[in-house]
């Protein structure tokens, strides 16, 4: 973030009526927020109840809450076009890539729900659209600023454009291809390690470093600092490696007693996984024997989930204690717990409620071939944006591929749809193996869109908090 | 000989496999990670000679891993997938053509019922009145409204055929792709034969004539410069920055709103060339492409001032014009100053330069004094014969170029182009083939597609009903 930053309140004229720039903009996206919030928790109940009589009210209940939200998600996105002139699209820095993938997102979700007959897929999408929407929240610079020389190109307009087309079209692919997965019947054990690893890698980045090192579970320090408007904004506490040095570090600060839930969370996940891995004897009461777990496993997973809610109490306590410890210079770390919740919470439920869920699902042909349309589709905007992207770099930095981390992810996750493609339309590769490469797809390109801002540096830094 | 050239046609049959094309793109999407975790020459600010520890930075010489996308195994796996994309290519090249050059054929009745329930569409009409020749010149016209290479394939007394194709050609715009590819690949070994990349700081009001190269192709053919620095070559020419200015946002302090450099290319001593360079505007002059990057602060100032005698102020005015530290002698007056320090906004009150009168031995005499720009009559306080008026202050900036050659950048923008048209065609484009049979006063209707069904049924189904009233509407 840009130090300076204001954060004004600035008046824009509607009809001759005065309106601050944040009535207009950022409140509608924060009840969108809200409101995707709502839906996810509607989604568990359309989950627990599918099969039954109550299923079409959640999902229809569900699915209003996301037209809803879409709504004034769109009314907030295009009020911010309006508000920065028609030649600064709403897509400029961070706090809007992520309202703008995550409406994006949400608009292929509307269309999934309204045109595919697979309301289940919003499920799954609900809670990833939510977590962009909540890191958005808690992006301290929400101003609608104007832009830098470099973004002043009408490439920005459409690079970005395609960027979030066929990002948004691979996520719904990998939404398709979870629902795939259950569908088709792969075994709750061997979805439980999917979900451990991906717990795993949760914890691994939210304790990162130092939880490993240092034995101690750390958060970014928050500090009070005056703007050069004069008002004071909560901070990430950064500074200097060393006097006079460009690097800035950011301060950190001990969340007490939290890294034995921590460590208790991490063996836990590694247990569960060992305890999934092992093969059980089948029961023959129930219908879907080979989706059966036993008690053992499923309670290491549950125990480690409370483990990683000790850490979310430790925190809460902390907060209560230091007042520079706080979740507003912690979005990330506070996005991937939330997201631990959402996903141990969704796979609990399916395995809890598997038979209803099982028959409320269309065919996992149906299923498969969605996932597969998704990709066609977002493919050759992938494809577009590796171009425009080159065009662009031609013009604003002399060279049209420079290797720039965010150029090399970006021409990665490329790679792995065109071996999910060659897969698919070449070697006839199983739809199961072909779901995981699109779930896989998927943690790539949140990589390239979000990670390799945040944790490796290069030019694309403008969109970096 | 016989069998060297049996093993090369074996090992060609063996590359030319898909499974090696993913195997190859499993590499290439691994062998890319490394590269954006570990410190690139030239490419970070950080030079990874400092960053990382000896061992690992012998390491890492070794194995190239600090030029991680021009090493032997980065590069070795472009020339083998090169090689697997023509081997593949050539290899499937007669399959391919006979699929996208499809001939136009006749389907038996019993092919017909044999298509699923959804894509074969039946009616009857009543034969006694329909003449079978009107028949099929009519529906041989709706169905060249579909594609104007319709034909009849089967003519006889009791029966005729038509088919129709769309799209065909998507079945070989993988080609299109993966030659762009080629080309894409061959346009980047010309820029690095030939191209270079590099960077200039040119001060606003100063020239240069050589510039820092980063990065050279062996071919480049650069002229270095004679006791200049290791990696500083001569541009041929002169470029100067008459002028350059930076403009800020109002209410975004230091973010910059527009930057511009005016540069100017001398041949010897005549300009040959002006332009207003900015942000995503280069000057492209010969080879060189000099594209807007940055600016700085030189921490140098252009100030215009006036030396202004107290006794008979009118005819002692003396305009002078100096950078900081540079000695300004006024004759008329026997004053010397020197402006030591300046700055375009001194504690809010706005442009300020800091004098010193020096001596003729240039030895500092009395205390500098502070002037103000927006305070003119301030200085004429001071109990001295004269007094400064400023008129001006100007920080002076230098301008970042970088500097580029790029001459295989018209290829691969023709393999980007070939690139994104085949793409979409291959992937938003189906081959579909559509057949009508009629026999006996019986219509048969049904069609193929090559890749995903979606949409596909109700398509058929609607080419089906034109059919229908037409045959109803001849009937």
């Amino acid at each position: 973030m840009d130090e300076n930053a204001v954060l004004a309140i600035k008046k824009v004229s509607i009809f001759g009526m005065e309106i601050s720039q944040s009535s207009l903009t950022v409140s509608p996206l924060n009840f969108a927020s809200f409101v995707y919030l709502f839906a996810c928790f509607s989604y568990f109940f359309a989950l627990a109840k599918a099969g039954t009589k109550n299923e079409k009210f959640w999902n229809r209940f569900s699915a209003l809450l996301i037209f809803i939200a879409w709504g004034a998600h769109t009314f907030g996105i295009f009020g911010r076009w309006y508000v920065g002139g028609l030649d600064r699209p709403p897509w400029t820095n961070l706090y809007e890539s992520l309202i703008g993938f995550a409406w994006m997102f949400a608009t292929f979700l509307v269309y999934a729900i309204w045109k595919w007959g697979a309301p289940l897929v919003g499920a799954f999408a609900s809670p990833l659209i939510f977590l962009l929407m909540g890191m958005s929240v808690m992006t301290p610079n929400k101003d609608v600023e104007p832009l830098i020389p470099a973004l002043q190109s009408y490439w920005l307009k459409i690079h970005v454009l395609f960027g979030m087309i066929s990002y948004a079209g691979f996520t719904i692919a990998a939404c398709f291809g979870i629902l795939h997965l259950f569908k088709n019947k792969v075994s709750h054990s061997k979805i439980g390690i999917g979900i451990c690893t991906l717990m795993l890698l949760n914890l691994g980045i939210a304790g990162g470093y130092e939880s490993w090192t240092m034995g101690k579970f750390m958060m970014t320090k928050t500090v009070a600092r005056q703007m050069s408007d004069g008002t004071v904004q909560m901070v990430a506490d950064r500074v200097p490696q060393y006097p006079g040095s460009n690097k800035m570090i950011t301060r950190l600060e001990t969340v007490p007693y939290a890294n034995a839930f921590y460590f208790a969370g991490v063996v836990g996940f590694v247990t569960s996984m060992g305890l999934f891995a092992k093969r059980r004897k089948k029961s023959k009461l129930s219908a879907h024997p080979e989706m059966d777990l036993d008690t053992t496993s499923l309670g290491t997973f549950v125990f480690s989930v409370a483990m990683v809610f000790g850490i979310c109490c430790m925190i809460a306590l902390g907060m209560k204690s230091s007042p520079t410890l706080t979740l507003a210079s912690n979005p990330y770390l506070t996005q991937l717990l939330a997201m631990s919740f959402f996903f141990a919470g969704l796979y609990l439920v399916i395995c809890w409620r598997f038979e209803g869920v099982y028959r409320a699902l269309p065919t996992a042909q149906r299923l498969d071939e969605l996932g597969y349309k998704n990709i066609l589709f977002a493919f050759p905007f992938q494809t577009l944006l590796l171009v425009t992207g080159a065009i662009w770099a031609k013009y604003a930095w002399s060279r049209a591929w420079g290797w720039d981390p965010k150029e090399v992810w970006a021409l990665i996750t490329w790679l792995v749809y065109l071996i999910y493609l060659h897969g698919k339309l070449l070697l006839n590769w199983k739809p199961n193996l072909l779901s995981a490469i699109a779930i896989l797809g998927f943690m790539v390109m949140v990589f390239a869109f979000l990670g390799v801002n945040l944790v490796l540096s290069g030019l694309h830094s403008y969109g970096a908090a | 000989m016989a069998a060297f050239w049996d093993w090369v046609d074996r090992s060609f049959l063996k590359l030319a496999s898909v499974k090696i094309t993913v195997f190859i793109l499993v590499g290439l999407l691994l062998l890319s990670i490394p590269g954006t975790l570990i410190l690139q020459i030239n490419m970070s600010n950080v030079d990874p000679a400092l960053e990382y520890e000896y061992d690992f930075w012998k390491f890492g010489q070794w194995t190239q891993l600090f030029t991680a996308y021009h090493s032997f195994w980065y590069v070795g796996l472009i020339v083998i997938l090169s090689m697997n994309l023509i081997a593949c290519s050539v290899e499937r090249w007669p399959g391919m053509w006979k699929m996208a050059s499809a001939k136009p054929v006749a389907w038996a009745r019993e092919t017909f019922l044999r298509q699923p329930a959804s894509l074969l569409h039946k009616w009857e009409i009543n034969k006694q009145k329909a003449n079978i020749r009107e028949l099929e010149s009519e529906l041989l016209k709706v169905a060249k409204s579909f594609s104007r290479k319709a034909c009849v394939t089967e003519s006889t007394s009791e029966t005729f055929q038509i088919f129709f194709q769309t799209g065909q050609w998507s079945r070989i715009s993988n080609y299109l792709v993966h030659t762009s590819l080629l080309v894409i690949f061959a346009g980047a070994i010309i820029s690095s034969m030939y191209g270079f990349e590099g960077a200039i700081n040119i001060p606003a009001g100063s020239a240069v004539d050589s510039f820092i190269v980063f990065k050279e192709g062996k071919a480049a053919g650069l002229q270095p410069v004679p006791n200049g620095l290791v990696n500083e070559k001569k541009l041929g020419f002169k470029l100067a920055a008459t002028d350059f200015k930076v403009e800020f946002y109002k209410d975004y302090p230091g973010r910059p709103k527009d930057f511009v450099s005016w540069l100017e290319v001398f041949e010897g001593n005549t300009s040959v060339l002006k332009k207003e360079t900015r942000v995503n505007d280069p000057l492209i002059y010969k080879n060189f492409e000099f594209y807007q990057a940055s600016y700085g602060r030189l921490g140098d100032y252009d100030i215009k001032f006036r030396m202004i005698g107290k006794k008979d102020p009118e005819n002692n005015i003396f305009y002078i014009r100096s950078r900081l530290n540079e000695i300004q002698n006024v004759e008329k007056l026997k004053i010397t100053v020197v402006p030591l320090y300046a700055a375009t906004n001194l504690r809010g009150l706005g442009p300020a330069v800091q004098f010193t009168q020096v001596s003729a031995e240039n030895k500092a005499v009395g205390e500098p004094f502070w002037v103000f720009q927006e305070a003119p009559l301030y200085d004429f306080r001071r109990e001295v014969p004269w007094g400064v008026v400023v008129d001006e202050v100007k920080e002076i900036y230098f301008t970042g170029l970088q500097i580029g050659y790029d001459p295989g950048s018209p290829i691969y923008w023709l393999g980007c182009a070939g690139l994104l048209l085949g793409t979409f065609y291959a992937l938003f484009v189906t081959h579909k083939k559509y057949f009508l049979r009629y026999e006996n006063g019986e219509f048969y209707f049904s069609g193929t597609i090559h890749r995903l069904p979606s949409g596909f049924e109700q398509k058929v189904a609607k080419i089906a009903s034109r059919f229908l009233h037409a045959s109803k509407s001849i009937e």
